[in-house]
């Protein structure tokens, strides 16, 4: 269903995981790749677009960061910044930001990939192996005699 | 194009390899190395060569954004240092000892720099000048056997990266004139062997930069030319495997009366770049877009006066972001010059670094690359 504003914006409307409805302009929505491809290819007219691997709290956050990126032609590239580095603090924790993160991976947003894969990267430069394990629940499948030999060989990397 | 299906199911897990991809090719090379010992498919991921060409075009492009301006050095024995320069900051932010690779007798001089690799020559009494490879970062090196031909010790040597056949290529060559051999070698880091080429140059050109500069992720000399007052910029094209000479404005030409021509060749956010010298001026150079001859803009021109010129007549190696240029002060390493305010100043703290002699700071980012070509 395309719903149309006053001001003659084309909305669509996207379905979360667990069956949230968002309404957005198509716009907003369009600064994601894969949303873009699938209004192109017609799968919105029969109703709403669903996002089978999002869910609505992160479908928010997302629909937050487009809306900002896309009337932000007219703005300064620093108060954008500032933004972006507020919503990445927002998100408060790894756990929120990988969800945001594999969200913007599936629905392919560059820019909202590119600043919350630097921020992990920010949080985890100076970590051990064990705290990652920790943080994304990975699980330690080397035999003790590779884990000892990879040690090895990177062990300065330790220091 | 063939329709999309409407509905989109893929499978979620907690972390997919997408998105550990994204996150690591952003990491520093420190950072991987620990996290090889993560699991085995972080570990598999970091050694993939498409991951590490991955991570290294990351690490090309962000060099030419960066703010800071990273450089390598060997002190008066040879040690390795490596410092980085941030804009309103001490000079030696970060300031480290790099191990060498191993110890052997001779001297270890670094010669080039290219995508995180550097090429030493090893220098020890009676013996032929051999080299190795080596990148500091994940302290790896390979020895290169010294070139079948005759010991040359006043030759030149440099590495570039072969785009087409995804090689490094260590060259030497003649640096006189009258050269009669008319040939350089080229050694390949993949096949391991040493080849000789043509060089019908060679006999023409005297060469007395002892270090290349890469720009292109290739090696450039200033060569003087026989018979000539004119000086001219020289490359070695890795993928083609020769010599060529790269166009200059007309204005960097010698007279050797009024103007000195080029001075100094450099290498600035990956844009080669280079400062000539007429009567009391100094201008600097970049070419914007390699091989692009109409992009090569002159940034500053610089009036020498007897204050100044202790910096401006040196090696320019960095252009900061307020515009001022750092220059390669021999005895002091490091000197900015304000070209707006028109102040000089030394921006680095020598400490506990044993200078003496010329000190020649080498533009350096850290990359994965194996000099032992596994990959």
């Amino acid at each position: 269903m395309s719903i149309t504003t006053e001001n003659n914006e084309k909305m669509i409307t996207l379905m979360s995981s667990d069956g949230e409805e968002f309404v957005v302009e198509e716009a907003v929505a369009a600064q994601s790749q894969t949303i873009k491809h699938l209004i192109e290819d017609g799968c919105s007219t029969e109703g709403s677009i669903p996002l089978p691997n999002v869910t609505g709290r992160v479908l928010s956050e997302v629909i937050q960061y487009c809306k900002k990126h896309s009337s932000s032609d007219d703005k300064e590239e620093k108060e954008l910044e500032a933004w972006d580095a507020e919503f990445v603090k927002a998100a408060d924790d790894h756990v929120a930001l990988t969800d945001l993160m594999m969200a913007a991976n599936f629905l392919d947003i560059k820019g909202l990939l590119d600043l919350v894969a630097q921020t992990l990267a920010n949080m985890i430069t100076g970590k051990s192996p064990e705290e990652v394990r920790r943080m994304w629940n990975i699980k330690n499948d080397f035999t003790p005699e590779e884990a000892e030999k990879v040690r090895k060989e990177n062990q300065w990397a330790f220091e | 194009m063939a329709k999309r299906p409407c509905k989109l199911v893929l499978p979620l897990e907690d972390l997919d390899a997408d998105t550990i991809r994204e996150i690591m090719v952003r990491l520093p090379v420190k950072s991987l190395l620990r996290f090889k010992c993560v699991s085995n498919e972080w570990n598999t991921l970091i050694r993939q060569p498409d991951f590490i060409a991955c991570h290294l075009n990351r690490a090309i492009s962000e060099s030419k954004e960066e703010k800071g301006h990273v450089f390598i050095f060997q002190d008066r024995i040879g040690k390795f240092y490596c410092i980085k320069y941030f804009e309103g900051s001490s000079a030696d932010e970060g300031r480290v000892v790099i191990r060498e690779p191993r110890w052997r007798p001779g001297f270890l001089r670094v010669r080039s720099c290219c995508d995180g690799l550097l090429l030493l020559t090893l220098q020890a009494p009676r013996r032929p000048t051999s080299a190795l490879v080596w990148n500091p970062a994940i302290s790896e090196f390979i020895d290169i056997p010294a070139p079948p031909s005759a010991h040359n010790p006043t030759a030149i040597w440099g590495m570039g990266y072969d785009a087409l056949g995804h090689d490094y290529k260590v060259v030497r060559a003649p640096s006189e004139y009258k050269d009669p051999s008319r040939q350089a070698e080229v050694f390949s880091l993949k096949t391991k062997v040493w080849k000789t080429i043509d060089y019908p140059g060679g006999c023409w050109y005297y060469i007395s930069m002892k270090k290349p500069v890469t720009a292109n992720r290739n090696p450039h000399w200033i060569a003087s030319i026989w018979g000539r007052d004119d000086r001219v910029v020289l490359c070695f094209d890795a993928s083609e495997e020769k010599f060529v000479e790269v166009c200059t404005p007309a204005e960097a030409k010698s007279d050797c009366v009024r103007n000195f021509g080029i001075i100094h060749i450099f290498s600035v956010k990956g844009c080669l770049g280079m400062s000539t010298c007429s009567k009391w001026k100094v201008s600097i150079w970049l070419m914007k877009e390699y091989g692009v001859h109409e992009s090569w803009e002159k940034l500053y021109t610089i009036q020498i006066q007897p204050w100044n010129r202790i910096y401006v007549l040196h090696r320019p190696v960095g252009i900061t972001e307020s515009g001022s240029v750092l220059f390669n002060h021999p005895e002091e390493v490091l000197g900015l010059y304000d070209v707006e305010g028109e102040f000089a100043r030394n921006t680095f703290d020598r400490g506990e670094i044993s200078l003496g002699g010329e000190v020649e700071l080498i533009p350096y980012f850290q990359s994965l690359v194996s000099p032992k070509f596994a990959n």
